[in-house]
């Protein structure tokens, strides 16, 4: 069985102003903001990746151990999908 | 759009359901939702506090599930339209009148209707205290008593008649000084500015999101600190429009 992907979960906007992203959650009426590597990583989940398909896009643009940054993408995308942001896609 | 008079009050008090918005004042109590405003006054009530109720937080809760709506004063400046920005009390219709007695026209007092970048004219008419009544010289003026408790009046000023595109947004605070902050600070800060939004549906949120956005980037948004006398502000007036 293949790596679960994530996505920006149906319902949940979303604004980037100057590289800063604004996420809405109208259920709760809820503002997340996120920077820099953290709005990457938001952009690359309007499509549903896996933490590795994201560290592939990542590591084009940032100099960065692939462990390290397995493991913070992961840390971000259990946080996004704790707070019902981003939805969990089993894998294959 | 419904606007229902109400004399069910119980015992208990007033009995609000979510998601509308509350608002009161003594004997009077009001409740927003998307597409109603439920008024309920006690016996003997002075008819002008539901009408501020009414035409004050009640329309613009209403019209800001059809529109984004800022709660702030708009000005036709020399500078173009500004949009002035602040909490009940900060001084926005002090800092409107000293800029109207230098010859700006009022576009909307308190609530700034978006259509696109353009604030939809409103009456020419801002609510004002005695003493900033004075202190502006504005005594000649036309005026009528808003609240039967209060020394707050509509003073007839200049209008417009039609819309004009946003120039600058003026976020008033209290202390000294003023600075333009970055498009993504003033998102965060025009979002938080939203007068009721637990009254929002999903899609007004989102359309809200969307527009203060698109006014941050394309907008340049300042922080002004105003001083505390009135007779300070016509100086304030000046070095603004004098910065372009």
């Amino acid at each position: 069985m293949s790596a679960p992907r994530y996505r920006v979960a149906e319902g949940v906007a979303s604004t980037d102003v100057d590289g800063e992203v604004t996420i809405l959650d109208p259920r709760s009426g809820l503002y997340f903001g996120l920077e820099d590597v953290g709005a990457d990583i938001w952009v690359l989940l309007a499509e549903a990746r896996s933490v590795a398909e994201v560290c592939d896009a990542l590591l084009e643009r940032y100099d960065v151990d692939r462990s390290e940054c397995a493991a913070d993408v992961q840390g971000l995308v259990d946080e996004l999908v704790g707070r019902r942001l981003v939805e969990v896609l089993p894998g294959a | 759009m419904r606007l229902h008079l109400r004399d069910d009050v119980g015992p208990e008090g007033w009995v609000f359901h979510p998601p509308r918005a509350e608002y009161g004042y003594g004997p009077a109590r009001l409740a927003v939702g998307p597409d109603a405003i439920d008024v309920w006054l006690k016996p003997g009530v002075d008819a002008s506090i539901a009408r501020l109720l009414v035409l004050g937080p009640g329309l613009a809760g209403v019209l800001a599930n059809r529109v984004p709506v800022i709660h702030g004063t708009t000005l036709r400046t020399a500078v173009g339209d500004v949009v002035l920005v602040g909490p009940s009390g900060m001084g926005k219709s002090s800092f409107s009148a000293a800029w109207i007695r230098r010859g700006a026209r009022l576009v909307a007092d308190d609530i700034a209707a978006l259509d696109g970048r353009c604030v939809r004219p409103g009456p020419p008419r801002l609510k004002l205290w005695e003493d900033g009544i004075a202190a502006l010289g504005l005594d000649g003026a036309a005026r009528a008593r808003i609240h039967p408790e209060h020394a707050k009046f509509g003073v007839a000023v200049p209008g417009v008649d039609s819309a004009a595109p946003v120039a600058r947004i003026v976020l008033i605070e209290r202390g000294e000084g003023s600075a333009r902050v970055s498009p993504a600070e003033a998102h965060g800060l025009l979002l938080a500015n939203h007068r009721l939004p637990g009254i929002l549906t999903p899609e007004a949120q989102v359309r809200w999101l969307h527009a203060m956005a698109a006014l941050a980037r394309d907008v340049p948004v300042w922080r002004v600190c105003l001083p505390g006398p009135l007779d300070a502000l016509d100086g304030l007036v000046a070095s603004f429009e004098a910065s372009g």
